[in-house]
């Protein structure tokens, strides 16, 4: 049966091109060490410092952002829920890399996040560059821990527009996904 | 003052800030899961140490080669206080080494250098 099973995950691996991947709690300790991995293979693969940099800083942001959502809830019933709920994975499509993760969401928060989202994918490199400027500015102020100028720093290192999707439950959240291409 | 340093580890960098050599040094790489609290003595430190500097040169070298967002708010908030204090005239210099391959830390400096008046040298690094 466990053969079965891995035989299985093989092939879905392989198929998607799939390098890395985890589900479960992101804990500070785990997203170090599966960065560390991810450096090194990418290190192996030959990529420049500069491209590994900016595959790896995708990884921290979105795993980092998926934390910070959690910690910005109340409940802790919420937060275990949340948390646990985590999935990342790294993979190679063609001649690019892509990172995607995916996480449970409450529907009331999903409006101020694609607004975001669809605010970010529609700015050309030069309006991204003042985003930024604006948000890191406005979070410097107000200590804030929103996505904002993660997902603007994550779209100025991006080759193109983030694929994302949010998948409506029954029991008042959805299931976001985020895939970065890079 | 006290010297205040902090060895690296492998998601915060190495930290001296040394009132007797009249220098700053960061170095690594930065993404701690709260930045904020890693970085906030740094800013104490430095804000307590301009407040006493007069017409020494200091010398403030940052050799990062990967930061992440919340860490860049926290590097801003410190760059704020060097800005301020060389904008009142004292002689702060700030080096940005980055090494030649790595283009994500030449263009967080050009960031940098965007939003402030304090003027960076931009070093390539030789080695690690």
């Amino acid at each position: 049966m466990m053969k079965n099973i891995l035989i299985e995950l093989e092939k879905k691996l392989k198929k998607y091109g799939i390098i890395i991947s985890f589900t479960g709690a992101f804990t500070q300790g785990i997203i170090e060490e599966m960065g560390d991995a991810l450096k090194t293979y990418l290190n192996e693969k030959k990529n420049t410092k500069g491209k590994v940099y900016k595959i790896f800083s995708i990884y921290i942001e979105l795993t980092q952002n998926v934390k910070n959502y959690v910690y910005s809830l109340d409940s802790e019933e919420e937060q275990e829920k949340i948390l646990t709920s985590g999935v990342v994975i790294i993979g190679e499509s063609g001649d690019e890399y892509f990172v995607s993760s995916g996480n449970l969401i409450r529907n009331e928060d999903i409006e101020p996040l694609e607004e975001m989202i669809n605010k970010i994918d529609n700015c050309d490199e030069k309006e991204l560059k003042k985003l930024y400027k604006k948000r890191l500015r406005q979070d410097i102020k107000k200590d804030a821990k929103g996505a904002g100028l993660g997902l603007v720093d994550m779209a100025r290192k991006a080759n193109r527009n983030f694929d994302y999707e949010f998948n409506k439950r029954e029991d008042g959240y959805s299931f976001f996904t985020l895939t970065v291409h890079v | 003052m006290e010297q205040l340093s902090r060895e690296a580890e492998k998601s915060t960098p190495k930290v001296i800030c040394d009132p007797k050599d009249n220098y700053i040094l960061i170095k690594g790489e930065s993404y701690p899961e709260n930045s904020f609290e890693f970085y906030e003595p740094i800013m104490d430190w430095v804000e307590e140490y301009m407040d006493q500097v007069n017409n020494e040169n200091v010398e403030v070298e940052l050799s990062l080669s990967y930061l992440n967002t919340s860490s860049t708010k926290s590097l801003m908030c410190i760059l704020d206080i060097l800005e301020e204090a060389y904008q009142e005239g004292k002689d702060i210099k700030v080096d940005w080494y980055y090494d030649e391959e790595n283009e994500l830390s030449y263009e967080m400096a050009q960031d940098f250098m965007d939003y402030l008046e304090i003027p960076f040298n931009l070093q390539v690094k030789e080695e690690d």
